[in-house]
Protein backbone atom coordinates (compact mmCIF):
# COMPACT_ATOMS: atom_id res chain seq x y z
CA UNK A 1 0.00 0.00 0.00
CA UNK A 2 1.57 3.49 -0.99
CA UNK A 3 1.98 5.57 2.15
CA UNK A 4 1.99 9.19 1.44
CA UNK A 5 5.45 10.50 2.59
CA UNK A 6 5.42 11.84 5.92
CA UNK A 7 6.98 15.36 7.34
CA UNK A 8 10.12 13.21 8.95
CA UNK A 9 10.74 11.49 5.56
CA UNK A 10 10.68 15.28 3.82
CA UNK A 11 13.11 16.68 6.44
CA UNK A 12 15.66 13.61 5.45
CA UNK A 13 15.74 14.27 2.21
CA UNK A 14 16.47 17.77 2.66
CA UNK A 15 19.14 16.52 4.84
CA UNK A 16 20.53 14.75 2.15
CA UNK A 17 20.71 17.80 0.50
CA UNK A 18 22.68 19.66 2.99
CA UNK A 19 20.09 21.17 4.92
CA UNK A 20 21.27 21.59 8.28
CA UNK A 21 18.57 22.62 9.90
CA UNK A 22 16.41 20.27 8.44
CA UNK A 23 18.75 17.72 10.66
CA UNK A 24 18.02 20.42 13.59
CA UNK A 25 14.15 19.91 13.47
CA UNK A 26 14.67 15.83 13.10
CA UNK A 27 16.86 16.49 16.14
CA UNK A 28 14.37 18.65 18.12
CA UNK A 29 11.48 16.70 17.18
CA UNK A 30 12.55 13.16 18.27
CA UNK A 31 15.59 13.69 20.75
CA UNK A 32 13.31 13.33 23.90
CA UNK A 33 12.02 9.77 22.39
CA UNK A 34 16.28 8.64 21.50
CA UNK A 35 16.86 9.65 24.80
CA UNK A 36 14.24 8.08 26.54
CA UNK A 37 14.60 4.65 25.20
CA UNK A 38 18.42 4.49 25.29
CA UNK A 39 17.73 5.53 28.73
CA UNK A 40 15.72 2.44 29.56
CA UNK A 41 17.85 0.17 27.66
CA UNK A 42 20.74 0.84 29.19
CA UNK A 43 19.68 2.10 32.96
CA UNK A 44 22.38 5.07 32.91
CA UNK A 45 21.04 8.62 31.67
CA UNK A 46 24.90 9.95 30.88
CA UNK A 47 25.91 6.98 29.12
CA UNK A 48 22.17 7.25 27.39
CA UNK A 49 22.94 10.82 26.06
CA UNK A 50 26.23 9.53 24.40
CA UNK A 51 24.27 6.79 22.51
CA UNK A 52 21.73 9.29 21.56
CA UNK A 53 24.80 11.50 20.02
CA UNK A 54 26.10 8.61 18.23
CA UNK A 55 22.66 7.76 16.79
CA UNK A 56 21.73 11.03 15.86
CA UNK A 57 25.22 10.99 14.16
CA UNK A 58 24.51 8.03 12.32
CA UNK A 59 20.91 9.23 10.91
CA UNK A 60 22.94 12.27 9.68
CA UNK A 61 25.27 10.58 7.71
CA UNK A 62 22.56 7.91 6.33
CA UNK A 63 20.95 10.72 4.83
CA UNK A 64 22.07 10.27 1.59
CA UNK A 65 21.12 6.91 1.41
CA UNK A 66 17.77 7.00 3.09
CA UNK A 67 14.67 5.34 1.69
CA UNK A 68 10.89 6.36 3.11
CA UNK A 69 10.28 2.83 2.90
CA UNK A 70 8.38 3.09 6.81
CA UNK A 71 7.59 6.09 8.38
CA UNK A 72 11.33 7.89 9.73
CA UNK A 73 10.24 7.72 13.33
CA UNK A 74 10.19 4.01 13.05
CA UNK A 75 13.36 3.88 10.79
CA UNK A 76 14.77 5.89 13.79
CA UNK A 77 13.51 3.58 16.40
CA UNK A 78 15.66 0.89 14.24
CA UNK A 79 18.76 2.59 14.37
CA UNK A 80 18.35 3.38 17.50
CA UNK A 81 17.73 -0.14 18.83
CA UNK A 82 20.60 -1.71 16.54
CA UNK A 83 23.06 0.90 18.43
CA UNK A 84 21.82 0.25 21.73
CA UNK A 85 21.78 -3.57 21.30
CA UNK A 86 25.80 -3.03 19.81
CA UNK A 87 26.84 -1.24 22.58
CA UNK A 88 25.06 -3.84 24.99
CA UNK A 89 27.21 -6.79 23.42
CA UNK A 90 30.54 -4.99 24.19
CA UNK A 91 31.17 -6.83 27.60
CA UNK A 92 33.93 -4.16 27.77
CA UNK A 93 31.06 -1.58 28.34
CA UNK A 94 28.04 -3.58 29.71
CA UNK A 95 29.48 -3.85 33.45
CA UNK A 96 25.87 -3.98 35.85
CA UNK A 97 23.96 -0.72 35.59
CA UNK A 98 24.83 1.76 38.43
CA UNK A 99 22.41 1.41 41.00
CA UNK A 100 20.08 3.91 42.92
CA UNK A 101 18.87 7.13 42.26
CA UNK A 102 21.90 7.58 39.72
CA UNK A 103 20.59 4.95 37.53
CA UNK A 104 17.16 6.63 37.39
CA UNK A 105 19.01 10.09 37.01
CA UNK A 106 16.69 13.02 36.25
CA UNK A 107 13.38 11.28 36.79
CA UNK A 108 10.77 14.35 36.79
CA UNK A 109 8.86 14.79 39.90
CA UNK A 110 5.28 16.34 40.28
CA UNK A 111 5.72 19.21 42.25
CA UNK A 112 1.68 18.27 43.25
CA UNK A 113 2.76 14.92 44.36
CA UNK A 114 3.30 14.95 48.84
CA UNK A 115 6.84 13.93 49.13
CA UNK A 116 5.08 10.17 50.63
CA UNK A 117 4.07 9.74 46.96
CA UNK A 118 6.78 11.13 45.84
CA UNK A 119 8.93 8.52 47.47
CA UNK A 120 6.76 5.53 46.54
CA UNK A 121 6.85 6.32 42.72
CA UNK A 122 10.95 6.44 43.30
CA UNK A 123 10.46 3.00 45.02
CA UNK A 124 8.81 1.65 42.42
CA UNK A 125 10.96 3.11 39.84
CA UNK A 126 13.91 1.08 40.62
CA UNK A 127 12.36 -2.25 41.18
CA UNK A 128 10.72 -1.43 37.66
CA UNK A 129 14.47 -0.51 36.79
CA UNK A 130 15.80 -3.58 38.02
CA UNK A 131 13.65 -5.74 36.48
CA UNK A 132 14.41 -4.20 33.22
CA UNK A 133 18.10 -4.66 33.30
CA UNK A 134 17.09 -8.39 34.16
CA UNK A 135 15.91 -9.07 30.63
CA UNK A 136 17.69 -10.36 27.64
CA UNK A 137 18.47 -7.23 25.45
CA UNK A 138 16.14 -8.00 22.86
CA UNK A 139 12.95 -8.23 25.70
CA UNK A 140 14.23 -5.06 26.94
CA UNK A 141 14.25 -3.98 23.90
CA UNK A 142 10.86 -5.20 22.43
CA UNK A 143 9.50 -4.39 26.08
CA UNK A 144 10.32 -0.62 26.13
CA UNK A 145 9.07 0.02 22.64
CA UNK A 146 6.02 -1.17 23.47
CA UNK A 147 5.22 -0.08 26.87
CA UNK A 148 7.00 3.26 27.22
CA UNK A 149 7.65 4.39 23.39
CA UNK A 150 3.88 3.13 22.27
CA UNK A 151 5.05 1.55 19.03
CA UNK A 152 2.70 -1.15 17.21
CA UNK A 153 3.78 -4.93 17.57
CA UNK A 154 4.48 -4.20 13.54
CA UNK A 155 6.45 -1.87 13.95
CA UNK A 156 8.57 -2.98 16.68
CA UNK A 157 9.44 -5.78 14.15
CA UNK A 158 10.08 -3.55 11.81
CA UNK A 159 12.74 -1.76 14.60
CA UNK A 160 13.89 -5.45 15.98
CA UNK A 161 14.06 -7.07 12.46
CA UNK A 162 12.37 -9.68 13.41
CA UNK A 163 8.76 -11.65 12.91
CA UNK A 164 5.61 -10.28 14.27
CA UNK A 165 5.34 -13.62 16.36
CA UNK A 166 8.58 -13.43 17.74
CA UNK A 167 7.61 -9.86 18.61
CA UNK A 168 4.66 -11.06 20.53
CA UNK A 169 6.57 -13.75 22.47
CA UNK A 170 9.40 -11.39 23.57
CA UNK A 171 6.61 -8.75 24.68
CA UNK A 172 4.67 -11.67 26.81
CA UNK A 173 7.46 -12.78 28.82
CA UNK A 174 8.91 -9.47 29.16
CA UNK A 175 5.56 -8.37 30.34
CA UNK A 176 4.83 -11.49 32.44
CA UNK A 177 8.28 -10.76 34.26
CA UNK A 178 7.74 -7.48 34.79
CA UNK A 179 4.08 -7.76 36.20
CA UNK A 180 5.69 -10.61 38.69
CA UNK A 181 7.97 -7.79 39.79
CA UNK A 182 5.61 -5.62 40.44
CA UNK A 183 3.68 -7.52 42.13
CA UNK A 184 6.33 -8.96 44.47
CA UNK A 185 6.70 -5.12 45.38
CA UNK A 186 3.34 -4.75 46.19
CA UNK A 187 3.19 -7.79 48.82
CA UNK A 188 6.85 -7.20 50.07
CA UNK A 189 7.23 -3.44 49.68
CA UNK B 1 -9.14 -24.83 24.28
CA UNK B 2 -6.33 -25.38 26.94
CA UNK B 3 -4.72 -22.70 28.94
CA UNK B 4 -1.89 -22.69 26.97
CA UNK B 5 -4.18 -19.67 25.62
CA UNK B 6 -2.20 -17.87 28.16
CA UNK B 7 0.64 -17.32 26.33
CA UNK B 8 -1.70 -15.24 23.94
CA UNK B 9 -2.77 -13.27 27.16
CA UNK B 10 -0.67 -10.30 26.68
CA UNK B 11 -0.94 -9.96 23.06
CA UNK B 12 -5.13 -9.75 23.11
CA UNK B 13 -4.70 -7.07 26.31
CA UNK B 14 -2.23 -5.38 23.70
CA UNK B 15 -5.21 -5.63 20.74
CA UNK B 16 -2.62 -7.30 18.50
CA UNK B 17 -4.49 -10.45 17.91
CA UNK B 18 -6.22 -11.09 14.70
CA UNK B 19 -10.39 -10.00 14.93
CA UNK B 20 -11.17 -13.78 15.05
CA UNK B 21 -8.38 -14.65 17.71
CA UNK B 22 -9.47 -11.52 19.43
CA UNK B 23 -12.92 -12.74 19.73
CA UNK B 24 -11.66 -16.16 20.92
CA UNK B 25 -9.91 -15.17 23.28
CA UNK B 26 -12.41 -12.67 24.86
CA UNK B 27 -14.83 -15.86 25.15
CA UNK B 28 -11.66 -18.02 26.68
CA UNK B 29 -11.22 -15.74 29.09
CA UNK B 30 -14.58 -14.98 30.43
CA UNK B 31 -14.91 -18.69 31.10
CA UNK B 32 -11.62 -19.84 32.23
CA UNK B 33 -10.51 -18.67 35.90
CA UNK B 34 -7.00 -19.31 35.66
CA UNK B 35 -6.84 -17.00 32.63
CA UNK B 36 -8.77 -14.34 34.41
CA UNK B 37 -6.90 -14.52 37.56
CA UNK B 38 -3.94 -13.93 34.98
CA UNK B 39 -4.87 -11.11 33.03
CA UNK B 40 -6.35 -9.21 36.09
CA UNK B 41 -2.32 -10.01 37.24
CA UNK B 42 -0.88 -8.49 34.01
CA UNK B 43 -3.41 -5.45 34.35
CA UNK B 44 -2.31 -4.33 37.54
CA UNK B 45 1.69 -4.57 36.85
CA UNK B 46 0.59 -2.79 33.57
CA UNK B 47 -1.36 0.23 35.49
CA UNK B 48 1.61 0.37 37.97
CA UNK B 49 4.29 0.85 35.09
CA UNK B 50 1.94 3.56 33.42
CA UNK B 51 2.28 5.20 36.80
CA UNK B 52 6.22 5.70 36.39
CA UNK B 53 7.84 8.98 36.39
CA UNK B 54 9.14 10.24 33.00
CA UNK B 55 12.82 9.79 31.80
CA UNK B 56 13.64 14.30 31.22
CA UNK B 57 14.68 14.92 28.02
CA UNK B 58 18.34 15.81 28.08
CA UNK B 59 19.30 19.01 28.16
CA UNK B 60 20.49 21.80 25.94
CA UNK B 61 24.05 20.74 25.96
CA UNK B 62 23.29 17.11 24.09
CA UNK B 63 21.92 19.22 21.29
CA UNK B 64 24.95 21.83 21.05
CA UNK B 65 26.99 18.58 21.12
CA UNK B 66 24.99 17.07 18.16
CA UNK B 67 24.51 20.16 16.03
CA UNK B 68 28.58 20.84 16.79
CA UNK B 69 29.30 17.17 15.47
CA UNK B 70 27.42 18.12 12.47
CA UNK B 71 28.76 21.03 11.49
CA UNK B 72 31.35 20.05 12.26
CA UNK B 73 31.80 17.22 9.42
CA UNK B 74 31.45 18.21 5.49
CA UNK B 75 28.64 18.24 3.75
CA UNK B 76 27.50 15.31 2.06
CA UNK B 77 30.09 14.91 -1.12
CA UNK B 78 28.51 15.66 -4.70
CA UNK B 79 27.73 11.71 -5.68
CA UNK B 80 25.59 11.50 -2.18
CA UNK B 81 23.59 14.65 -3.14
CA UNK B 82 22.83 13.61 -6.75
CA UNK B 83 21.89 9.95 -5.42
CA UNK B 84 19.52 11.75 -2.45
CA UNK B 85 18.13 13.81 -5.85
CA UNK B 86 17.62 10.90 -7.75
CA UNK B 87 15.96 8.76 -5.21
CA UNK B 88 13.27 11.84 -4.64
CA UNK B 89 12.54 11.18 -7.39
CA UNK B 90 12.88 14.06 -9.42
CA UNK B 91 14.77 12.09 -11.88
CA UNK B 92 16.86 12.95 -15.45
CA UNK B 93 17.21 10.12 -17.41
CA UNK B 94 19.32 7.66 -16.37
CA UNK B 95 21.20 4.87 -17.25
CA UNK B 96 23.07 2.75 -14.40
CA UNK B 97 24.67 -0.77 -15.87
CA UNK B 98 26.74 -1.09 -12.57
CA UNK B 99 26.29 1.30 -10.03
CA UNK B 100 29.75 1.15 -8.16
CA UNK B 101 31.57 1.02 -11.94
CA UNK B 102 29.59 4.04 -12.60
CA UNK B 103 30.55 5.98 -9.57
CA UNK B 104 34.15 4.68 -10.88
CA UNK B 105 34.05 6.19 -14.29
CA UNK B 106 32.34 9.06 -13.46
CA UNK B 107 29.90 8.93 -16.25
CA UNK B 108 26.22 9.03 -16.46
CA UNK B 109 24.51 7.42 -18.96
CA UNK B 110 20.73 8.84 -20.31
CA UNK B 111 17.79 6.28 -20.59
CA UNK B 112 13.89 7.16 -20.42
CA UNK B 113 12.39 8.10 -17.28
CA UNK B 114 10.37 4.57 -15.71
CA UNK B 115 6.06 5.50 -15.76
CA UNK B 116 5.23 6.68 -12.52
CA UNK B 117 3.39 4.46 -10.42
CA UNK B 118 -0.41 4.18 -10.34
CA UNK B 119 -2.15 5.80 -7.87
CA UNK B 120 -1.86 3.15 -4.73
CA UNK B 121 0.85 1.35 -5.37
CA UNK B 122 4.38 2.02 -4.22
CA UNK B 123 6.85 4.45 -5.56
CA UNK B 124 8.65 2.15 -7.84
CA UNK B 125 12.32 1.42 -5.72
CA UNK B 126 14.55 -1.19 -7.18
CA UNK B 127 12.13 -2.17 -9.74
CA UNK B 128 12.42 0.81 -11.67
CA UNK B 129 16.47 0.01 -11.91
CA UNK B 130 15.03 -2.39 -14.70
CA UNK B 131 17.73 -5.23 -15.75
CA UNK B 132 19.11 -8.40 -13.83
CA UNK B 133 22.81 -6.77 -13.85
CA UNK B 134 20.90 -3.46 -12.41
CA UNK B 135 19.23 -4.82 -10.01
CA UNK B 136 21.90 -6.88 -8.71
CA UNK B 137 24.00 -4.52 -8.06
CA UNK B 138 21.34 -2.26 -6.48
CA UNK B 139 20.68 -4.79 -4.57
CA UNK B 140 24.19 -5.35 -3.42
CA UNK B 141 24.44 -1.11 -2.67
CA UNK B 142 21.23 -1.43 -0.65
CA UNK B 143 22.42 -4.09 1.76
CA UNK B 144 25.86 -1.92 2.16
CA UNK B 145 24.41 0.69 2.99
CA UNK B 146 21.82 -0.84 5.39
CA UNK B 147 24.69 -2.52 7.04
CA UNK B 148 26.70 0.97 7.55
CA UNK B 149 23.26 2.74 8.69
CA UNK B 150 23.03 -0.20 11.39
CA UNK B 151 26.67 -0.02 12.46
CA UNK B 152 28.23 -3.43 10.97
CA UNK B 153 30.96 -3.72 9.43
CA UNK B 154 30.00 -6.82 7.11
CA UNK B 155 27.51 -9.18 6.14
CA UNK B 156 29.32 -11.51 8.65
CA UNK B 157 28.54 -8.83 11.24
CA UNK B 158 24.80 -9.35 10.61
CA UNK B 159 25.52 -13.34 11.10
CA UNK B 160 27.20 -13.19 14.43
CA UNK B 161 24.52 -10.91 15.59
CA UNK B 162 21.94 -13.26 14.53
CA UNK B 163 23.64 -15.94 15.99
CA UNK B 164 23.53 -14.33 19.48
CA UNK B 165 20.22 -13.69 19.19
CA UNK B 166 19.79 -17.06 19.29
CA UNK B 167 21.69 -17.63 22.48
CA UNK B 168 19.99 -15.35 24.02
CA UNK B 169 16.86 -17.16 23.52
CA UNK B 170 15.00 -15.02 20.89
CA UNK B 171 12.45 -17.47 19.63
Amino acid sequence: MHTPPDEDQERMRRVALGDRDAFAELFDRHQAAVVRFATRMVGDPARAEELAQDIFLRVYHAAPRYRPTARFSTWLYRVATHHCLNELRIPARRGPPPAGEEALGKLAADAAEGPEAVAAGHALAHVVQAALAALPDRERAAFTLCRFEGLSYRDIAEALEASEPAVKSLIHRATVALSEAVAQHGRDP
Amino acid sequence: MTCDERQELVAWRDGALSPARDAEMATHVAGCTACAAEAERLERGLAALASLPEVQPAGPALRARVLAAVAATESPPAWARLAAWLRAGLRPRVLVPALAAAAALGVLVLRPEPAPPAPGEPTAGLEAVGEPAQLEAALVLDELEQLETLGLESPEDAEVVAMLDELEGRP
